[in-house]
């Protein structure tokens, strides 16, 4: 192996990339997005979810709940079908029906009864709304909880840094499985890499200059992401492991997909096939239990999951072992692929 | 002192035809060999394979001493080639892209300098190769070949596509590397370009070699002999074509007249060699 005409590539393609606009604005797009969304999180809070209070009286309990702060109200149309309507039309997330007498129902302990209608692909609205109702109505009435609920907030997630590992994954998996393939398809299609097979190169030479460059191109986009938000914190030794050894697998992956490719098309093509599913896969793993197993067989599932971990649970190196191992097996394949692929293409 | 041999190389593709087929030659020390046929002849090929680009079927070459299947890195040592595309990086400048064959060849950076300075390129070293015109590119390709100063060059199609004053300044420069005593296997499919640089050419076609020999005694062996003469008739000059074995008398007589204006021979040009030997008239 010669160092030197692995470093010779690698310093080629920053040059290179680096006046690749296309690349340019990949590499800056997972970066300035964490920090736009990052710096809206901390500054703005959560949105409160809209909802239509229809009261059909003039119920005293319809203006504290206006006054609580923890729904936008929406004004009222005419009827409570038209209030379902802006509902369905997705105009609100949810719709609160007082029926007329409501007051005097509470004061005689008649149990009057509250309608909700929520759009439920609303989700975290919906459970805001059905969550909340209760606790309002509650404190109206000024009844006591049943029991006390004292809250002690584990893990330290501050919105700040909530979405920090899905920001990295996504860089990560950019860099790798988009940016890199480029970096080889250009080299065939423009012919260049016949120009370097007949040096001393060897095709190893050729990966590793490469994989190199799109490690360095993976690493600075999750450093600054993470430098942006603020988010070194939990366990950095676990953190950084799985950082490099994402980088790695993923940018190993990027280059046997270039390796692959016979043009910058077809590389593109291929690219967007298999970001797309390892980038929802691994980002919507928690939505289900069902998509929570599906995920588990994508390896940026394993990328991601080991970031939160290490950043919010500080888990240790030692518990991280199966995502380290997926990685690693993940990159090994993926670098073995790549070089029997170049040296098939000899002959 | 033979410097390139190659012996009954064939190159067969799995589901495509036979790109060179039982090619033999020989190319002396300092020689430039012309390998000639149209596109699609097998030309790239048999360079592919001389270059440890293209694993051979079956036949060997041997370079510099050095087999080009069993001892290719040894082989890459000694060659530098020019290839059909211009493939250059676009973006880079062109002292960054020798400065980066000048790494994988372990050539100095002062090389590279040295080589845009003697291919005129130094004026426009910072610019990006993109705004490079065609010749430029071609000279920063030869200049790309001669960076470990390697004593065989292979020229793939060198001025296809260029413009004549720009093929008439790469011309220039492969007769300075001939003169610096480089070998040179040119391949090419314009015969004019043959008949200008190379002292022996090989004229390969569907894969064959089908003849080799000096464009000279090529065109003499194969073409017309005949002699064509400017007469005066009357107040006009009139041009006629005598073959030579009936030149002789009527030769005589013109000039007993005192008719003959101007007389030449007539050599075939190597297109008309090329139709000859194959049958076929593809080539320019």
């Amino acid at each position: 192996m010669n160092w030197h005409s692995v470093w010779a590539l690698c310093k080629k393609d920053i040059a290179d990339m680096s006046r690749n606009g296309i690349v340019v604005f990949l590499f800056l797009i997972p970066i300035s997005l964490s920090w736009v969304y990052g710096t809206l999180l901390t500054s703005g809070g959560l949105k409160p979810p809209s909802v239509i209070l229809f009261d059909e009286g003039t119920s005293a309990f319809a203006d504290f709940v206006k006054h609580s702060g923890i729904f936008e109200i929406v004004a009222p149309p005419a009827s409570w079908a038209e209030a379902q309507e802006l509902v369905r039309r997705g105009e609100a997330s949810g719709a609160i029906l007082l029926p007329a007498g409501f007051d005097a129902a509470l004061n005689s302990q008649h149990s009057p009864e509250i309608k909700l209608y929520l759009d439920a692909s609303k989700r975290v609205a919906s459970a805001v709304i059905q969550g909340g109702l209760p606790g309002l109505l509650r404190a109206y009435v000024g009844q006591d909880l049943p029991a006390s609920i004292k809250t002690q907030q584990v893990r330290g997630i501050m919105a700040r840094y909530a979405d920090v590992p899905t920001w990295i994954t996504i860089a990560i998996l950019l860099a790798g499985i988009n940016m890199v393939p480029t970096l080889l398809v250009e080299e065939k299609d423009k012919k260049t890499l016949d120009a370097i097979l007949v040096t001393m190169t060897s095709k190893s030479e050729i990966v590793l200059g490469k994989c190199l460059m799109g490690f360095a191109m993976a690493l600075i986009m999750a450093l600054v992401i993470l430098v942006l938000n603020q988010g070194f914190i939990g366990n950095l030794s676990s953190l950084f492991a799985v950082l490099a050894l994402g980088a790695v697998a993923f940018v190993f992956t990027g280059l046997l997909i270039g390796s692959l490719a016979k043009n910058v098309q077809i590389g593109s093509m291929i690219s967007s096939l298999v970001l797309l599913p390892l980038v929802i896969g691994s980002t919507m793993a928690d939505i289900s239990p069902a998509i929570g197993i599906v995920s588990r067989f994508l390896p940026s599932f394993y990328l991601l999951d080991g970031i939160e971990r290490a950043m919010f649970l500080g888990s240790p190196l030692p518990a991280l072992w199966l995502h380290l191992l997926v990685l690693a097996l993940l990159g090994g394949l993926s670098f073995v692929g790549s070089v029997l692929v170049l040296r098939g293409r000899e002959t | 002192m033979i410097t390139i041999q190659v012996q009954h190389l064939t190159k067969t593709y799995r589901h495509g035809p036979t790109a060179a087929n039982d090619v033999t030659f020989d190319v002396e020390a300092g020689e430039v060999f012309g390998l000639l046929g149209p596109n699609g002849a097998g030309k790239t090929t048999v360079i592919g394979m001389l270059t440890g680009q293209i694993k051979p079927s079956s036949g060997q070459a041997v370079i510099a001493g050095h087999n080009v299947v069993s001892e290719r890195n040894e082989l890459k040592g000694q060659i530098g080639v020019v290839f059909e595309h211009q493939n250059l990086y676009e973006r880079l400048s062109g002292r960054e892209n020798l400065l980066f064959f000048a790494a994988l060849v372990r050539a100095s950076p002062s090389r590279a300098d040295e080589l845009l300075e003697q291919f005129g390129l130094h004026d426009r070293d910072r610019d990006a190769v993109n705004k490079y015109s065609r010749g430029m590119k071609q000279r920063l390709l030869l200049a790309r070949a001669m960076l470990d100063d390697p004593p065989i060059l292979f020229l793939d199609e060198p001025t296809s596509g260029l413009d004549p004053h720009i093929a008439q300044e790469v011309h220039d420069l492969i007769r300075r590397l001939r003169d610096e005593g480089k070998t040179i296997l040119l391949a090419t499919h314009y015969m004019e370009e043959a008949s200008k640089l190379c002292q022996r050419v090989a004229i390969l076609n569907r894969g064959k070699i089908i003849e080799i020999e000096s464009p000279h005694r090529l065109m003499v062996e194969n073409g017309r002999r005949a002699l064509q003469i400017e007469i005066r008739e009357g107040d006009t000059i009139r041009s006629i074509e005598l073959p030579m074995a009936q030149a002789a008398d009527e030769v005589q007589r013109l000039l007993r007249e005192g008719r003959i204006v101007t007389m030449h021979s007539i050599e075939a040009s190597l297109q008309e060699v090329f139709i000859k030997l194959t049958g076929e008239g593809s080539a320019r």
